[in-house]
């Protein structure tokens, strides 16, 4: 008795403990009872809070030892990426991957003096040996800024990797660079116009750095370019031959893939580095820096003259108005207003319309065009292009210019390229587009993946390009360009020699010749163009300045090396296939007067 | 008994405590190593960079020419060394048979050495027997027959040497390749008696197979 209500005095007691015996009278004690709850409530929530830790802590094991995750990736993310920083532009390569411009680090070179002063380094020694690996200060200069005092002082800005490795070499203490990028172009000058250049802030200023600078900006892709650096070579090689031969002002050329409109090289002379835009190096050209850097090829508003001839034709042809067997009367000059419409190298006769584009008859021309009338002519040069801004991607393009009002002499006069001024980037988009079964396809200097041909304009019927190509195969054969032909190659074309225009009146000893081909003409795959500014006549001449005589034997030097480079095979001109191809039916059996 | 459970336990814990901490060090070594890995990387990618960039400079076309000028004095190619095919290429002509024309030729010709045993002498034999006529026209020589015949022992010694050299420059190199496999050596060793002219073709798809 006396235990049972011992133990039931006990509060804390399990219920199920040794219950008092029935017997026992039960005590109704509140007070006990409460005390009981509360100490069951606060074992419960006890017991509860450590299941929900030891919860976590098993759920958290799981998670790190069976599913790999938790804190192992934020851990990794601490290390250094992989992969050097994204340069703050991209690359420019040409369309065989080679550097046309890239991010160079160039570090500036400072010293902190307190740092080398401390280290017990003899600035004389030290300022003698820097001196030696930076050329363009002198001991003395150095000296000062090493015991300047100041803990940063700048000694040279932009060294080359070279002078780094030097400066390093040296091993002298208290010297650090900063890190800083510069924008580098490896080829210099030979695709200047196009590439560009960068400012200071490494912004596009000019060519593609500031037509694609967004691009360019974006990040470590490199910019691939239809150029190809090799050909630009040979064609700027070439032309700078052509100035030195000519004593000519400057000179231009483009090539252009016929099939894509890629371009394939552009060139305008005298031209600059990019490295150095400023710069101008007096020992090559006298010219200035402002006519270096003027892009002749998409800023150079030009009345081509008789290259324009090519679109006459083919205007005529497409519209129906005459035929290659028909002619027209070129025996006397045409008076119109005040102007009077001579030929150069006259025949002063009845001349069918491939003669009239052979021997580049201004008379015949001027009649076809009106013949076909203002309507047609405009249209027609509209479909090609010539009318509006060129949409290439850099920024440097001139609006052409033509009459607002077309009239009739207008008509005559454009029929032979004059009262029209137009880019020598429209003519080779243009002339590309009639060679090539006439698809016009807007040029473009990024290059295109190898096999895609992006869709054109029809612009004319594949019979009239194909009655083009005949006639500039002749006018190589046989006409103005017979300098032009590079045996194997099958080239053709128009020569055109224009009188400068100077505020409104021709200036007669001032030409710009030029010659517009592609090759090889059964089946057109490159369109060249070449233009020389003021060329002189000389003793090799004859005297002659015009494009027979200057670029056409410039062209053929560069077909002839370029050819192999573009992968277009020679082949026996005189051969069936060929032949065949470049026959004028109406001609056979005549007499073609050599030029 | 509780005893020897608690000592498992601590030993346990002690064992658990070791290996975690040597882990931790372990895997902060390896960190170390990638990280120093990454950077060498890096600096190695911009090394290359830069390199790109000098590579380039130095392949300026224009300093490229200059050293074929000064160096190469290579030309451009002309259309006419351009074929299309390889049918396209003309053979060499097979050359007139030597007999008739030394005969032909005047006494006192001086006697060309004989045809040493060696190929490559051999091969100039040759090519000095084909010469020889038109500088033997005019001196006299009507010892004729020797030349001829060392002519022709030089094109046998080389058909000799130049097929017996085929074969083992052939198996053992083939064999060098695959060391260790008995199949692969079985079947080179079929395949090098019967040493038939092989052509390019062939050689580079085998070498292909073989890779």
């Amino acid at each position: 008795m006396t235990t049972a209500q011992r133990l039931d005095e006990n509060p804390c007691r399990p219920r199920h403990f040794k219950p008092p015996p029935p017997c026992a009278p039960v005590v109704a004690d509140e007070r006990a009872n409460q005390v009981l709850d509360t100490c069951r409530t606060r074992l419960v929530a006890t017991a509860a809070l450590f299941a929900v830790v030891f919860l976590v802590v098993v759920l958290r094991l799981a998670e790190v030892a069976l599913l790999s995750g938790g804190g192992a990736e934020s851990h990794v993310g601490r290390l250094p990426p992989a992969a050097p920083p994204a340069p703050a532009r991209a690359d420019i390569v040409d369309r065989n991957g080679a550097l046309l411009a890239t991010m160079l680090p160039k570090p500036s070179l400072f010293v902190n003096s307190k740092a080398l002063l401390a280290a017990g380094q003899n600035p004389d020694e030290a300022a003698y040996e820097l001196a030696s690996v930076l050329p363009d200060k002198s001991p003395g200069e150095i000296r000062a800024r090493l015991v300047s005092g100041k803990s940063f002082a700048y000694l040279q800005r932009s060294l080359t990797p070279r002078q780094q490795y030097a400066v390093n070499r040296l091993g002298i203490p208290g010297l650090d660079f900063t890190p800083e990028e510069r924008r580098f172009y490896p080829y210099g000058d030979l695709a200047a116009h196009v590439v560009g250049y960068c400012g200071i802030d490494n912004e596009g200023l000019a060519g593609v750095e500031r037509g694609l600078d967004a691009s360019a900006k974006g990040g470590r892709q490199p910019i691939e370019l239809s150029l190809d650096a090799r050909v630009q070579f040979v064609l700027r090689e070439e032309l700078l031959k052509v100035i030195h031969d000519f004593s000519a002002k400057g000179a231009a050329g483009i090539i252009m893939d016929v099939r894509t409109g890629e371009i394939i090289a552009m060139v305008s002379l005298p031209d600059f580095d990019p490295n150095k835009p400023g710069d101008t190096d007096a020992s090559k050209s006298p010219a200035d820096a402002k006519e270096r850097i003027f892009n002749k090829i998409t800023l150079g508003d030009y009345e081509m003259g008789s290259v324009f001839k090519i679109f006459n034709t083919a205007m005529a042809l497409d519209s129906g108005v005459t035929s290659l067997s028909k002619g027209y009367d070129a025996s006397h000059p045409i008076q119109i207003g005040r102007f009077t419409i001579e030929d150069y190298h006259g025949k002063h006769r009845w001349l069918s319309v491939p003669e009239i584009f052979m021997y580049s008859s201004n008379i015949g021309s001027a009649k076809m065009a009106v013949d076909a009338g203002a309507e047609r002519q405009r249209n027609f040069l509209a479909r090609l292009g010539l009318l509006q801004t060129a949409p290439v991607e850099i920024e440097e393009v001139a609006k052409p210019h033509y009459p607002a009002v077309w009239r009739p002499v207008n008509v005559m006069t454009i029929a032979y390229g004059h009262g029209i001024a137009v880019t020598p980037l429209h003519v080779i988009t243009a002339v590309s587009a009639i060679v090539n079964g006439g698809v016009l396809h807007p040029p473009t200097l990024r290059k295109l993946p190898p096999g895609i041909v992006p869709a054109g304009e029809q612009v004319m019927s594949p019979k009239t390009s194909e009655q083009m190509r005949k006639l500039m195969r002749l006018v190589v054969e046989f006409g103005t360009a017979k300098m032009a032909a590079a045996p194997g190659y099958v080239v053709g074309g128009k020569t055109g020699t224009a009188e400068k225009n100077s505020g409104g009146r021709y200036l007669e000893k001032k030409l710009l010749s030029s010659f517009i081909g592609a090759f090889p003409m059964h089946d057109p795959r490159y369109a060249i163009l070449a233009l020389v500014d003021e060329p002189h006549g000389t003793k090799q001449s004859f005297g002659y300045a015009t494009a027979g005589w200057t670029v056409a034997p410039a062209t053929s030097r560069i077909i002839q090396r370029i050819a192999p480079i573009l992968g277009v095979a020679p082949v026996d001109e005189a051969s069936p296939a060929v032949t065949q191809a470049l026959t004028i039916e109406s001609l056979q059996g005549k007499r073609i007067e050599s030029y | 008994m509780i005893r020897l459970a608690s000592l498992f336990w601590l030993a346990l814990v002690a064992v658990t405590g070791f290996a975690t901490f040597k882990v931790k060090y372990a895997v902060q070594d390896i960190e170390d190593e990638l990280n120093k890995v990454r950077r060498h990387t890096i600096a190695e990618q911009q090394e290359i960079h830069i390199l790109r960039a000098e590579w380039t400079a130095l392949n300026q076309p224009e300093r490229l020419a200059e050293l074929n000028r000064r160096f190469l004095s290579l030309a451009a190619v002309a259309p006419k060394q351009l074929q299309r095919k390889i049918e396209d290429i003309p053979l060499r002509p097979v050359p007139q048979p030597a007999e008739p024309l030394i005969a032909a030729a005047p006494e006192a010709a001086p006697m060309p050495p004989p045809a040493p045993a060696d190929v490559r002498p051999g091969l100039d034999t040759v090519i000095t027997a084909a010469a020889t006529p038109v500088a033997a026209h005019q001196a006299e020589a009507a010892t004729a027959t020797p030349v001829a015949a060392a002519a022709k022992s030089a094109v046998a010694n080389i058909h000799l040497i130049a097929s017996a050299e085929a074969a083992p420059a052939d198996a053992p190199a083939t064999l060098k390749l695959t060391p260790g496999k008995p199949e692969a050596r079985a079947q080179v060793t079929k395949a090098s008696p019967a040493n038939k002219p092989r052509s390019l073709d062939r050689l580079i798809s085998e070498i292909a197979q073989s890779r």
